[in-house]
């Protein structure tokens, strides 16, 4: 048994445990009512999640923040249960950037939570009657916010629990760009060198990357069932994941189909460069050119900037890595099963 | 580049002679269009425009794919010694491109007769008939010299080509609603030019480094 085994199933063993186990930081589900008049007095109901606003000795400040930095602090704050407040405001005649319409994001704080950040929240309209109401928008910055201290996930609107998916779908994508890369690297030593342990080692990779890839995209379409409403979209991004997959299983019918074993390992070889060159402007460069949905894409944030923070680098990358030596693993196995079956038939 | 065209002849007068291959294309061409004629009646326009480039898919995996079949094997033996294996995947691009566009224009003209369309044909048209069956041909000609080696290798061929053939069969629906004028969305067709001529462009370079390597023996 080789070290980087075991390394795999302690990298794997980690991101599953920790991956599934460490909670999200608290954050706002819902606010209610979600539009607004100006110099109108309203009553948020503000549900929190993971949050602890009954909690004896807490303090639960509540603001509305404008684009240009304008804060708004609620009048009264009344506390139902831990997840439940109502924040009462009573909104400005005028609102600061004099636009008609401005979106504005809420923020909790509360002692034990930290800030909590809920962008668009509410829209404010402007009224064309003045009310004469005695607030006004400040731009003093509350010197409380700070994020709750410790090791949690970040907490994002309509993602909430899903962003856990990030560690086992984007890695097994990832580990998977691997292995076929390693693929390709053992096809061209195959057609130059002609030895035909080279082809086997690139038949087991693309095999192990050809069920990675599957469950890439089995645990991609679970993640659009619960983020988009539907297993499948007519996004560009997962039709050509889609295509690509197509690309590589007509590898598999390819090798079938080949008796010569000569003549099967260099077509097959001259097949793995292809798919794996038509593969990368498939997934990277035409997604790219229209709009999609899906992160990374069409404008989307995709890995890196904030969406990526610290906490799940910590996880992610780790997945990563184990998936890759997961995959290699299989890959070997494959191999060597493939050479007992060529010295059984006596091919070499 | 002379024997190339050589071969593009050669191609031209076995098909003059031996018309069995295209009649057999155009037999096909004829009877789905009387099918999608009495089948649909009246089509929307993006009925029209996925029924075309679905049509001429069938059409490239008849006249390219079948046509590999074709030859019998002391032909197959003598275009080897006559020429390398590039200058004859080149060779069947070229001339294949050539057939379709004449199945292609055919096509046209036979849909716009029993569909009663206002059918458009100006430059831009014309410029994605004619990129539509270059693309068409360059992959069923890349991807039938590829399997060569195999047996019942025109099965192999159409079957490996699908895969392919749907970013390019989507990005060509795309780009015929867009230039007759059927959908309001214009943005971004310069790009699906560019993807186009792109992924021709990756598979000719493929075929021109790998062909030399398979054929080696």
């Amino acid at each position: 048994m080789k070290w980087w085994k075991f390394l795999s199933i302690v990298l794997l063993l980690y991101a599953l445990v920790v991956g599934m186990l460490v909670p999200l930081r608290p954050g706002i589900h819902s606010a209610q009512p979600s539009s607004v008049r100006t110099g109108e007095n309203l009553q948020l109901k503000i549900t929190g999640y993971n949050t602890q606003y009954a909690k004896d000795g807490t303090v639960n400040l509540v603001w509305l923040k404008t684009d240009g930095d304008a804060f708004l602090k609620a009048s009264s704050v009344s506390v139902e249960d831990d997840q439940n407040l109502t924040a009462s405001f009573t909104i400005p005649d005028k609102l600061p950037d004099e636009d008609r319409i401005e979106d504005v994001t809420l923020l909790v704080h509360n002692t034990y939570d930290g800030t909590a950040v809920f962008p668009s929240a509410v829209f404010i309209t402007r009224d064309s009657t003045l009310k004469n109401t005695a607030t006004t928008w400040t731009d003093i910055r509350p010197d409380k916010l700070s994020q709750k201290e410790g090791f949690y996930f970040p907490y994002r609107n309509i993602l909430v629990e899903t962003i856990r998916n990030t560690f086992y779908h984007v890695s097994l994508w990832f580990a998977m760009f691997i292995l076929l890369l390693i693929s390709v690297i053992y096809a061209i030593l195959y057609l130059f060198k002609r030895e035909i342990r080279y082809d086997r080692r690139s038949k087991a990779l693309i095999s192990a990357g050809i069920l990675f890839g599957l469950l890439g995209l089995a645990t991609g379409s679970i993640w659009a069932k619960v983020t988009w409403g539907t297993f499948w979209t007519t996004d560009v991004k997962l039709n050509m994941a889609a295509v690509s997959m197509l690309i590589y299983i007509g590898y598999v019918i390819l090798r079938q189909s080949i008796s010569d074993r000569e003549k099967k390992a260099t077509t097959s070889a001259a097949y793995a460069i292809f798919a794996y060159f038509a593969m990368i402007p498939l997934l990277f460069i035409v997604p790219r050119l229209t709009d999609s949905l899906h992160p990374g894409n069409g404008g989307n944030p995709g890995l890196g900037g904030e969406d990526l923070d610290n906490t799940l680098r910590m996880v992610f990358y780790p997945a990563i890595v184990g998936f890759t030596l997961l995959g290699l693993w299989l890959s070997d196995l494959s191999y060597r099963i493939e050479r007992i079956r060529d010295k059984y038939f006596d091919l070499e | 580049m002379w024997r190339v065209l050589h071969l593009i002849t050669l191609d031209f007068t076995r098909n003059w002679k031996q018309p069995r291959e295209w009649l057999t294309v155009l037999l096909f061409l004829l009877s789905i269009s009387v099918v999608l004629f009495m089948g649909f009646n009246r089509m929307r326009a993006e009925t029209w425009a996925v029924m075309y480039w679905i049509v001429m898919l069938f059409m490239a995996v008849g006249a390219i794919v079948g046509d590999q079949g074709a030859g019998s094997s002391r032909e197959k033996y003598l275009y080897n010694l006559l020429a390398t294996p590039v200058e004859i995947f080149i060779s069947r691009i070229v001339f294949n491109t050539l057939l379709l566009l004449v199945l292609a224009l055919i096509l046209y003209l036979v849909f716009g007769i029993f569909f009663d369309w206002q059918l458009v044909m100006n430059g831009q048209v014309l410029l994605i008939v004619v990129l539509g069956t270059f693309s068409l041909s360059v992959i069923f000609c890349f991807v039938s010299t590829l399997v060569l080696a195999a047996e019942k290798g025109s099965i192999l061929a159409s079957l490996l080509g699908f895969p392919l053939v749907i970013p390019v069969i989507l990005l060509l629906i795309r780009l015929f609603l867009i230039e007759m004028g059927f959908t309001n969305e214009s943005q971004g067709q310069i790009q699906d030019y560019l993807s186009l001529i792109g992924i021709d462009a990756l598979l000719i370079g493929l075929g021109i480094i790998l062909f030399p390597l398979i054929w080696r023996s």
